[in-house]
């Protein structure tokens, strides 16, 4: 995916895994045939629900949901099956928007954790990271759980009326998004446990009327921002689908600016399978060194980069041919 | 650590290590106050050989808490390390509120995020003039009352000979004593140690001019 990722500088590193070692592997299960990268993504759609409607999220066409029981039976039983076929897995705990529904959330990541799957994000408006249940907020109950690489909160822009616009937000909606005060709170709270706390956002020309973030200066200067709030983890990402041309933002120019910026010094270039990542060294007005890192694809991977897990259903991509699926066959069978 | 306006003194290690080492095989309380302890230097050193002794039960931090949001996480690790008890004692009051934009709600996060853990206690010692019933109602609206502990000024220090109270000592231990910046035992007697602090850091003062 084409992003341009700041990182503290002291956390210079690539990802949960080392991307230079990544590896394909041959993998037969249900209806797929074919080979995954190792180690590989598992989405995993805890509830298609969302306090918004941005028109760039790529899970808004599920729809229908199964019990709890049965989501955990099933995915107990899909995460088996790969594990017992040799596939390394990394856990992206996705929705939706994945805090709606805390107790599945809080089930999942405990399942996944006691399965020894290996955590790789999660994705979420953190609207109900602070909520507690059993006890303790959210937020620690992903600590609990291993889940402290990389908790990745939306954010598409640092003003609250526009962010909600951008993703669409309805009027009416009994859930409101993160206010700064919150997502500070949040912070402090990941700060003191060493939790990653990064922000996600989607460069956007203009969506209804509503300009987001789409030049470096933008770029940084939102760096800066959550830099004040104690999150020093910034992620930018080129739209993923076709939308009109004022929407979508190049990325590509806007790292080539990063190549000729005298405050991104380059350090090297880390060759992926399916895409490049340069590293430069970013050193801010204060003085803070941050990692910047710009991934650009280099091919279209025709092998599956991640698996996802949704309603009891785990399929190759989002999309692809079934792995599994709890309506034809008992999740409780022995295999 | 001794810190005025203008001046400031601190403990050398040695001194401080005398005066751990001094207390023998008895297992003690360490109470590390200032001036600001989150801006000395050798903190992390006293607290780490404190620790190290093996006869450290409790790690007690007065601070003003301005600097407590960056110094928190190696205070929880070293606290979810060697399992020490710590108790973080912030001292609220008006000209801190004051001068601190949004200080209670800094203070409420951190609070929140440590409230979990067993024997790390952030706490509020708040010191109130007759007419600031109003920081009260602030705390009670950041949701810290629990953790606040309200006094009026005393008539200490650079409030001594005002119209307010002498010095009223809580402690929860019986066996206690204080000690000057140069290491100087005060037994429990809080004034004579500021009265003598003052002396020292004047001296220092002259001799540097």
């Amino acid at each position: 995916m084409n992003t341009i990722k700041f990182a503290p500088y002291n956390e210079f590193v690539t990802e949960q895994h080392q991307v230079e070692r990544g590896y394909l592997k041959r993998l037969e299960m249900g209806d797929f045939k074919g080979k995954v990268y190792q180690p590989c993504n598992l989405d995993v759609l805890v509830i298609n629900a969302c306090q918004n409607r941005c028109f760039f999220c790529i899970k808004k066409n599920y729809f229908g949901d199964v019990t709890t029981n049965t989501f955990l039976e099933s995915l107990e039983t899909a995460v088996t099956r790969l594990i017992e076929k040799g596939i390394t897995l990394e856990a992206t705990i996705t929705g939706g928007e994945p805090t709606l529904r805390v107790p599945r959330l809080v089930k999942t990541i405990q399942l996944l954790h006691r399965l020894g799957v290996k955590e790789r994000t999660v994705s979420t408006t953190g609207v109900g990271l602070l909520d507690e249940y059993e006890g303790r907020p959210v937020i620690q109950h992903l600590i609990d759980n291993g889940y402290t690489h990389n908790v990745s909160i939306s954010v598409m822009h640092p003003d609250y009326a526009v962010n909600n616009v951008l993703m669409g937000h309805p009027h009416d909606s009994s859930v409101d998004n993160l206010t700064r005060d919150q997502l500070h709170r949040i912070a402090r709270y990941c700060n003191t446990y060493g939790v990653e706390l990064r922000t996600s956002t989607n460069l956007i020309g203009s969506y209804r009327g509503v300009p987001g973030i789409s030049s470096l200066d933008q770029i940084i200067d939102f760096v800066s921002q959550q830099k004040q709030i104690g999150i020093y983890s910034c992620l930018f990402r080129e739209l993923v689908g076709k939308f009109p041309g004022n929407w979508m933002v190049p990325i590509k120019p806007l790292q080539d600016e990063i190549a000729k910026d005298k405050r991104f010094e380059f350090v090297k270039t880390i060759e992926g399978m399916f895409y490049d990542i340069k590293l430069y060294i970013y050193t801010d007005a204060d003085g803070k060194q941050y990692a910047v890192k710009c991934y650009q694809d280099t091919i279209v991977p025709v092998t599956y980069s991640r698996l996802s897990f949704v309603n009891g259903i785990l399929r190759a991509g989002f999309d692809g041919p079934e792995l599994y699926n709890h309506t034809k066959e008992s999740p409780n069978e022995c295999y | 650590m001794y810190s005025g306006t203008d001046n400031r003194l601190d403990m050398t290690f040695d001194t401080f290590k005398k005066i751990v080492d001094d207390t023998g095989s008895e297992i003690f309380e360490l109470q590390l106050e200032g001036g600001e302890p989150l801006i000395f230097p050798k903190l992390y050193l006293f607290i780490e050989y404190a620790i190290a002794t093996g006869r450290c039960a409790k790690v007690i931090v007065l601070t003003n808490g301005i600097e407590l949001e960056k110094n928190l996480r190696r205070l929880v690790l070293i606290h979810q390390w060697y399992g020490i008890e710590f108790r973080i004692k912030v001292s609220v009051n008006y000209h801190l509120l004051k001068v601190h934009d949004n200080h209670l709600k800094t203070l409420a996060d951190l609070v929140f995020a440590t409230e979990l853990l067993p024997n790390f206690n952030i706490e509020l010692n708040t010191r109130k003039r007759h007419n600031d019933q109003w920081i009260d109602d602030e705390i009670e609206s950041f949701g810290l009352s629990a953790v606040n502990h309200s006094f009026e000024l005393q008539s200490y220090g650079r409030m001594t000979g005002s119209n307010y109270d002498g010095v009223k000592i809580v402690q929860n231990i019986d066996s206690w004593e204080i000690y000057a910046v140069d290491g100087k035992c005060f037994g429990t007697d809080l004034v004579a140690r500021s009265e003598y602090e003052k002396k020292l850091a004047e001296e220092a003062k002259n001799e540097h001019d």
